[in-house]
């Protein structure tokens, strides 16, 4: 499975998006506002599910944590790059 | 009263009060801020004149840079919930000589006169520093209730009265010079107005300038504050108390945790207190009143009255009567004084919650106490679906190590039949808002997909 394929699954197990399918989140939609529709407290269950399956703690104040969030490929870059070795 | 004087000390001028992360730009002391805010104040003055500026910021040291900027141009802040672009139009239809003050990441699509906060804002040098003095009776801000019960609604906030309050809740939480607040609520809600913008005014208190969301934010600020060595305050929310225990992240040197915005359960008091090693004080209020009572709610089950607030019925329910609430806001809840001493209360459920089910009654304020004291229950929630008084209840249950059955099991041990949902639903959250709020709607797209 590819990490922008396994990191859609996380999104909709964690936030329960039960209508939608991982190939349907578009890699470049924004992911919060417009496109799929996130809130900040989505974005707070997903840092938990983050730091729980990948040893990443997301922080408001590193630099580009709107850019991190922007979409599901930024999100997938970021977590591939700094994940914890399994 | 000098209602009309900042509370700044002038002997700590130069001190360091508003604190940075230590990786940013460093501290603010009194001196630079109001240099800041009195180089703030010419641009506004230079982009137009106004009564009115919708305040968007989001960092707390903007919010207060802002505010104080405004009110010491004799203006009101405006302080809307949500920054979606019909709310702003909304504000701009109905009040006159209006600007808007944000610190990015926001579009706007407006006629308005626009000016962004950049929290890099430069100081000017200046010999002497030029401390606000605000009338008690000036208009300071406008607060406006979520919606979450129909309509945004106005609520007019002066000076005095805000000096009044604040320092009522500086007393209760035991506030001064040697505390700094970490705040994760927006300042565009009373509880945030109270704590990123009041307390620091007119407490004394000291300010941590980034805004505080995901729990390694929050760690990392609590440490580097602890190390300063003053108290740290966290000011937060039960969404952000649940997403702080489930982290699993350490916290050391709290010296007090500070939550309001939705109801705290007992058991999540208890967890956060046994956990971060600090008490865990809840703060009683809506946007109406500001803020009137506390408990420690791990402890207490009743609230304590602010000196000087009285709760007094009328034939259509409670009011709050003090001095400096002299609208009588009413409060949409059903209370119990404590008949020994009206200085306590205890609540019993918003006016909204009553129900009645096969001729008992009951209020979802205490269906959902009961369900939320179930060990293993994280977050939940009972709904009445349709119009019709006496249909089934619903419920939603967040508990990743409970079944159906154990839950009802635990629920038929302290509610009536009548009122054990059905169908309990499993999920695995519930749609809060920022504020840790639960819109109807959210809530009816939830259930659909139960169904």
């Amino acid at each position: 499975m590819s990490i922008e394929n396994e990191v859609a699954e996380m999104i909709i197990e964690v936030l329960n998006l039960e209508d939608i399918k991982a190939d349907e989140i578009g890699v470049d939609e924004p992911l919060f506002g417009e496109g799929l529709g996130l809130d900040s407290i989505d974005a707070l269950e997903l840092s938990l599910a983050i730091g729980q399956r990948y040893g990443l703690q997301i922080m408001a104040n590193d630099a580009d944590n709107q850019q991190i969030f922007a979409t599901l490929r930024s999100l997938s870059e970021y977590i591939d790059t700094n994940r914890s070795p399994a | 009263m000098t209602a009309e004087e900042f509370n700044f000390f002038s002997s700590g001028l130069d001190d360091d009060w508003l604190y940075h992360q230590a990786k940013a730009a460093g501290n603010i002391s009194r001196r630079e801020f109001f240099s800041r805010v009195d180089g703030f104040r010419r641009q506004l003055t230079r982009l137009a004149d106004f009564k009115f500026a919708i305040v968007l910021c989001q960092c707390p040291v903007n919010a207060l840079t802002a505010f104080t900027a405004v009110a010491a141009n004799g203006a009101a802040v405006l302080l809307p919930a949500s920054s979606k672009p019909e709310q702003i139009k909304l504000l701009e239809e109905k009040y006159p000589e209006i600007i808007l003050i944000h610190d990015g990441d926001i579009k706007f699509n407006s006629k308005l006169p626009v000016i962004e906060l950049n929290s890099k804002l430069k100081s000017h040098t200046q010999a002497e520093v030029i401390i606000p003095t605000i009338p008690a009776g000036q208009l300071v801000a406008i607060l406006f209730t979520s919606g979450s019960t129909g309509e945004p609604k106005e609520n007019r906030k002066y000076w005095g009265d805000m000096v009044s309050v604040s320092r009522l809740l500086q007393a209760r939480l035991e506030l001064g010079q040697q505390d700094c607040l970490l705040v994760t609520v927006p300042p565009q809600h009373a509880y945030g107005f109270e704590t990123i913008i009041l307390m620091p005014c007119l407490g004394g208190v000291s300010l941590y300038i980034d805004k505080l969301f995901y729990p390694a934010d929050i760690q990392a600020a609590i440490g580097e504050i602890a190390a300063t060595g003053l108290s740290v305050n966290l000011v937060t929310t039960p969404v952000h108390l649940r997403a702080l225990l489930d982290s699993g992240l350490k916290l050391a040197g709290l010296r007090q945790i500070i939550s309001s915005s939705a109801p705290l359960s007992k058991q999540l008091a208890r967890q956060v207190e046994k956990q971060f090693l600090a008490p865990l004080m809840e703060v009683f209020g809506s946007t109406e009143m500001t803020s009137i009572a506390t408990r420690r709610t791990a402890h207490e089950s009743e609230w304590q009255l602010y000196p000087g607030v009285e709760l007094k019925a009328d034939e259509s329910g409670w009011l709050a009567v003090a001095a400096h609430l002299p609208q009588l806001p009413r409060l949409d809840d059903r209370i119990e004084l404590n008949a020994d001493n009206k200085r306590y209360f205890s609540f019993l459920g918003r006016n909204s919650d009553l129900i009645k089910v096969a001729g008992k009654r009951t209020s979802l304020q205490y269906l959902n106490e009961c369900l939320l004291e179930i060990p293993g229950v994280i977050d939940g929630v009972f709904l009445v679906i349709d119009d019709r008084q006496d249909s089934r209840l619903q419920a939603l249950a967040v508990a990743p190590t409970l079944s159906k059955a154990e839950i009802l099991a635990a629920l038929n041990r302290v509610i009536e039949p009548a009122f054990i949902p059905r169908p309990l639903h499993l999920v695995s959250g519930l749609p809060r808002n920022g504020a840790g709020k639960l819109p109807g709607a959210a809530i009816v797209e939830l259930l659909k997909g139960q169904q």
